[in-house]
């Protein structure tokens, strides 16, 4: 019984360390493309923030799968809540704006954690046009973001965002076995 | 492979241009979220593959759907350390 289990967990399981190297891969190459990725240990703390919040999309991946009967629905109707969950990330919108809605979205906790990581090191930016907005460090450019300024805040994140991947493979679990109940056994 | 077109895109930020603060906003945002869409849709899609499996497995009652569901969130947790 545990080994059939294990059998059909299989194509899933393969799937997870996907999240862990993938996310490493994918944020050396992009981000020390760029002139302003030259710290090693920025990318670390980057690439962790960034699995952190990957394990909580995958909850949210199943949440999905509970949520939609068959794949045709559900591809259809996810990216509306693609969208809710993009749109109080503070991608668009100050996160000061939306201040409860914004503790369900794993985006706003990844987008918030590598802001921290990556701002916080930034001890002095120069000013190029004294007329233009100036931020004299990276602390002022997250206080303008609305964005917490301390380590604190990032583990405090942690902790909030394996709180929603609990609650996420609950409400999953409760969906999924209403559709296999609702379509009914082979 | 979507890492290189962001990578072709962003390559010239610095901190010497003007709108440096806003161009490393939309680098940073653009590197935590445009990962995560891949985690969601790879467990999404993966699902509805095993789903007629399920479906007979705990209809013929080999297992309850919770065990299944147990065992496979706790692997998926220990394997993803």
């Amino acid at each position: 019984m545990t080994l059939l289990e294990l059998n059909y967990a299989n194509p899933l399981l393969l799937q997870i360390p996907r999240v862990l190297f993938e996310t490493f891969m994918y944020t050396a190459i992009i981000y020390f493309s760029t002139d302003i990725g030259r710290d090693f240990g920025t990318y670390l703390s980057i690439s962790i923030s960034i699995t952190m919040s990957g394990i909580c999309a995958m909850a949210y991946g199943f949440f999905l799968a509970g949520l939609f009967e068959s794949l045709f629905i559900g591809t259809e109707l996810s990216a509306i809540v693609d969208l809710i969950l993009l749109l109080v990330s503070g991608v668009y919108i100050n996160v000061r704006t939306v201040p409860l809605l914004k503790y369900i979205s794993f985006f706003f906790y990844a987008n918030e954690s590598v802001a921290i990581n990556f701002w916080l090191t930034i001890d002095e930016i120069k000013c190029r046009k004294p007329s233009h907005t100036c931020f004299p460090n990276g602390t002022a450019v997250l206080e303008s973001f609305g964005f917490g300024t301390s380590d604190v805040v990032m583990y405090e994140h942690y902790l909030y965002q394996l709180i929603l991947t609990i609650v996420l493979h609950f409400l999953a679990f409760i969906g999924i076995r209403r559709n296999v109940k609702k379509i009914g056994f082979y | 492979m979507f890492s290189l077109v962001i990578t072709a895109v962003y390559s010239g930020i610095s901190f010497d241009s003007d709108s440096a603060v806003q161009d490393i906003k939309g680098f940073l945002l653009i590197l935590a979220t445009e990962i995560l869409f891949t985690f969601v849709y790879a467990v999404f899609m993966l699902f509805y593959e095993v789903l007629p499996l399920l479906r007979k497995e705990t209809g013929d009652r080999l297992y309850s759907l919770s065990a299944y569901y147990v065992s496979l969130v706790l692997l998926m947790v220990r394997s993803s350390l």
